[in-house]
């Protein structure tokens, strides 16, 4: 089940509403939310709610020995079981078969592991479980004895499958006591419709009309190849960003604060920055318990750039099972040696246009490297993004316009340019201005936005057969 | 204060969602159903079992049925595509350019396997040894054998097997489906079947309409230059004087630049349907009124404009139930943006149009969608003309109040015309199987 499907929104959701609110108390409200939420991850995969419930359960007796044990060494010992029971499940699920198939594939033939199917949203849950272990390892967050409680903060439905990944020191206090008041809910509900309208009104169609440029097929124009990488750019942000906003809103409903996953990317001034903005529940993972146990930047310059190499490495390889992601992972790992270590005072003095426009055009590349997983169509679209191609007698100049293109281009007029504004804070700026202006008319003309969102992202689903969520690989 | 209101109307909308559901649930169709405008089945209510439930198949099943049995689907495709359609600017050409390049994409030259039509074929009794052979290899498309310029195009047929093909520009055929011995035998059994319910002066016409759809390259090509049938000569060797088996192909391919399609959907227009019932009329010996003696409104739509005729004639139409209960229709719905302008898209169970013609004559067209745009040429030569549709869920002898060969007599038919596309032809359970079966059950 997909948060932008008929069946969460017409049945699942406002039953799960009509139960929470029945009563007040928070056994009742955390066993709705647990129940529903196991209903939610079993409904999309009915046998490997299994392996989530399994991977729980272990993290839950080890982090309970690690908080009974006096001895450093058995608290050592349970951390370690419980982090190598997860990341063996997650390799086994993900990469096992794209390790075997790229092993045997040196020899000849590759193999795959038959039937292997990828559970969805694991790297998610199996993060947050981490997390949960190591806090407690640590001492950061005490130790959760309520087994239904710890499930419920790994299997919250809202966060479940797309994240944001919710570090378990952010909600511990929330699993024990919470309150939501109807500012909670009203805020709650106008979040999840905007980020339903961010991934079906203006991700989805992106993603429509990037289909319909053929890519792959062989030859591109310069035009053909930047406009392609700026909607993928489009339908990747809207598509995650709306999938956060839709969790983070529908956490506040139910009385979690969730912190922000996306902060305006697009407008970063730099790579560090950009990181800083994109998807921050996952750096913010990497750099606590991994970048930082490694040692961080702590242990001179070569052992930081060693530690960035692997963090970025190991963040391209979460994305995705190919060598693309991590060539993206490594992509950015050194892009981001190279901004501390080279460009970091040439960034200072530049204009802020000027870095935020390079920045941009840093993260569209990536972001084509990101897109393909066969290399030779990689190399197409990045040769043709710089005015090249391939052909049997070396590099040529490409063209610089194709009538597809052209013709996308004319389909989908301004729309583009539409969804660009709106992944800068000019929108809320807009809005506190207005508001200030005369709150009462904002307030009516901000509701009425808010239902035609809700009731277009309708008819859309409704209307669109095409309706995938990128990062349900992940 | 604000904030109750705000929360009230909160609530509400939630509210007004789940009773939404709830209602999709309760008064969804509980069996999969074709749907025309869509070219393929709707889902119905899945199956509630271990065994679907643990596969997996039930959600996303369910998912599909909310969707495809929302109200006002339809509208509501096209609303949110007329929405989308604000903000364009494209041209006719940059539509069929569009549709070209993902025709490319979808697997229109996957030389292995034939796109076929998604309409999903019922399994039926009689049909367990039906089988689609595995047509051969693709003959690429080579710019140096093009004709020269005045020259025939010869046609050079890949196999010497029965179906249908595209012909490319140079005139090798690029194979989309066959039809079988069998098959082709089936049909001809049913059309001989049909001629002896009519009197001896009755005709029978059996014709195969090709579809055209974003994923298929025709009318307007780069590629292709046209389409190629050999199934109804096969069809023709078989059956009695009096049935006539006609090749649309042949009728459509000098016609490629014009506009025999809608824009919007995979249905012939009226020009198209028009060359079809004028190949009729000469067959019979009759003069077919010339298509400009029709006047036509022009509907727009996002993608272009069509025509929709204006009948020479105000006819009654009715829905008949149980051969005497009647109810109003319409022979044109000028609301409607596809074939559904004509005879108000929906045929079953019984349609029957009163003409206003004095000819002495009764005729019935059993057809899918495409029987639409065709019937209201056949007004008029004829006192009354009846419409029935005998796929799959759409003949029920509870609606109708008997069998094809029972209400044949009770209507007095003299001609019958069989109207099928490709989703529904020769190489279908729908023209093989349901068509005698609906005659006699």
């Amino acid at each position: 089940m997909v948060f932008s499907s008929l069946t969460f929104l017409l049945l699942f959701f406002p039953v799960v509403l009509l139960f929470y609110f029945m009563r007040s108390g928070i056994k009742w409200r955390n066993g709705v939310l647990l129940v529903f939420s196991l209903l939610f991850y079993a409904w999309g995969e009915p046998i490997w709610v299994l392996a989530m419930i399994a991977s729980t359960v272990i993290n839950y007796y080890c982090a309970l020995q690690i908080a009974r044990s006096e001895y450093e060494y058995r608290k050592k010992k349970f951390l370690i079981i419980g982090v190598v029971v997860s990341v063996a499940l997650l390799f086994y699920f993900k990469y096992a078969s794209f390790l075997l198939s790229s092993v045997t594939g040196i020899f000849g033939k590759a193999v795959e592991i038959p039937g292997l199917k990828l559970p969805i949203g694991i790297s998610f849950y199996t993060f947050q479980v981490l997390t949960y272990t190591v806090d407690v390892y640590r001492g950061k967050s005490p130790c959760m004895k309520s087994l239904p409680r710890l499930m419920l903060y790994i299997s919250c439905f809202p966060q479940l499958i797309a994240g944001p990944i919710v570090q378990y020191s952010d909600v511990c206090d929330a699993l024990n006591e919470r309150s939501s008041n109807t500012d909670d809910f009203i805020c709650g509900m106008r979040r999840f419709a905007v980020g339903l309208g961010k991934k079906v009104l203006i991700a989805n169609v992106s993603a429509l009309a990037l289909e319909q440029l053929s890519l792959g097929d062989g030859s591109m124009s310069v035009l053909g190849a930047w406009y392609a990488a700026i909607l993928y750019s489009l339908q990747i942000y809207f598509d995650f960003a709306g999938y956060s906003d839709m969790a983070i809103g529908m956490g506040r409903i139910f009385g979690f604060n969730y912190k922000e996953n996306f902060s305006y990317p697009y407008i970063s001034k730099s790579i560090s920055e950009f990181w800083r903005r994109w998807h921050i529940s996952l750096g913010s993972f990497f750099r606590d318990y991994v970048y930082i146990p490694l040692g961080g930047n702590r242990k001179g310059t070569r052992r930081t750039i060693i530690n960035l190499l692997i963090v970025w490495s190991l963040t391209g390889f979460w994305h995705g099972a190919d060598w693309n992601f991590l060539m993206w992972g490594a992509y950015y790992g050194v892009l981001i040696i190279l901004e501390r270590f080279v460009f970091s005072k040439i960034i200072e003095k530049m204009p802020s246009a000027l870095n935020i426009f390079f920045t941009l055009v840093l993260v569209i590349i990536g972001w084509v490297i990101f897109y393909y997983t066969d290399m030779g169509d990689m190399k197409t679209h990045i040769l043709a993004m710089f005015g090249m191609q391939a052909s049997g007698s070396g590099i040529v100049k490409a063209a610089f316009s194709d009538a597809v293109t052209m013709a996308v281009m004319r389909r989908y007029t301004v729309l583009p340019l539409l969804f660009a504004v709106a992944c800068t804070p000019v929108v809320p700026a807009v809005k506190a201005r207005l508001e200030k202006k005369n709150e009462l008319v904002f307030n009516i003309v901000s509701g009425v936005c808010y239902v035609s969102a809700m009731a277009l992202s309708l008819l859309f689903i409704i209307g669109q057969s095409y309706n995938p969520f990128i990062y349900f690989r992940f | 204060m604000k904030n109750k209101i705000t929360f009230f109307i909160t609530v509400c909308s939630a509210a007004v969602l789940l009773c939404l559901g709830i209602m999709l649930v309760a008064l969804g169709e509980n069996e999969d159903r074709a749907s025309d405008f869509e070219n393929r089945m709707l889902q119905g209510k899945p199956e509630l079992s271990w065994e679907n439930i643990f596969s997996g198949n039930y959600s996303g099943e369910f998912e599909n049925f909310l969707s495809d049995g929302f109200f006002g689907r339809n509208l509501v495709i096209n609303t949110s595509e007329s929405f989308l359609g604000l903000f364009s600017a494209e041209t006719e050409e940059d539509t069929q350019l569009l549709d070209d390049s993902q025709d490319e994409l979808q697997g229109v030259t996957d030389s292995e396997t034939p796109v076929q039509p998604d309409i999903q074929e019922e399994s039926v009794p009689g049909m367990e040894d039906f089988e689609t052979e595995e047509p051969e290899e693709e003959i690429i498309f080579d710019e140096s054998e093009l004709p020269e310029e005045g020259e025939e195009l010869e046609i050079i047929p890949a196999t010497d097997t029965y179906g249908f093909s595209y012909i490319y520009k140079n005139g090798h055929l690029r194979e989309y489906f066959r039809v079988s011995e069998k098959q082709i035998s089936q049909v001809a059994h049913a059309l001989n079947a049909y001629k002896s319910e009519l009197p001896e002066d009755g005709n029978v016409f059996y014709m195969m309409v090709p579809l055209t759809h974003s994923w298929e390259p025709l009318p307007n090509s780069s590629k292709y230059a046209g389409w190629y049938s050999n199934t109804e000569g096969a069809i023709q060797e078989q059956v009695d004087e009096g049935v006539h088996i006609i090749n649309i192909p042949e009728i459509l391919n000098p016609h490629l630049t014009e506009s025999i399609y809608f824009p919007i959907d995979h249905h012939w227009s009226a020009l198209g349907a028009w060359y079809a019932y004028e190949e009729l009329m000469n067959i019979q010996g009759i003069p077919a009124v010339p298509y400009d003696e029709y006047s036509y409104r022009k509907v727009y739509t996002y993608k272009g404009f069509f025509d929709v005729m204006n009948p020479l004639q105000a006819a009654e139409v009715n829905r008949v139930y149980n051969k005497t209960t009647e109810e109003k229709s319409a022979l044109m719905n000028y609301r409607e943006e596809t074939y559904m302008a004509y005879v108000t898209g929906v045929i079953k169970p019984w349609t029957k149009i009163e003409t206003g013609f004095s000819t002495g004559r009764k005729a019935l067209v059993i057809g899918d969608s495409f029987a639409n745009v065709f019937t209201p040429y056949l007004c008029p030569h004829y006192d009354e003309v009846h419409m029935t549709d005998v796929r799959q869920g759409y003949y029920y002898t509870a609606d109708t109040g008997g069998w094809i060969a029972d209400l044949m007599e009770y209507h007095g038919i003299d001609d019958v015309y069989i109207v099928m596309s490709y989703a529904n032809d020769a190489h279908t359970d729908t023209s093989c199987v349901r068509l005698e079966q609906c005659l006699y059950g």
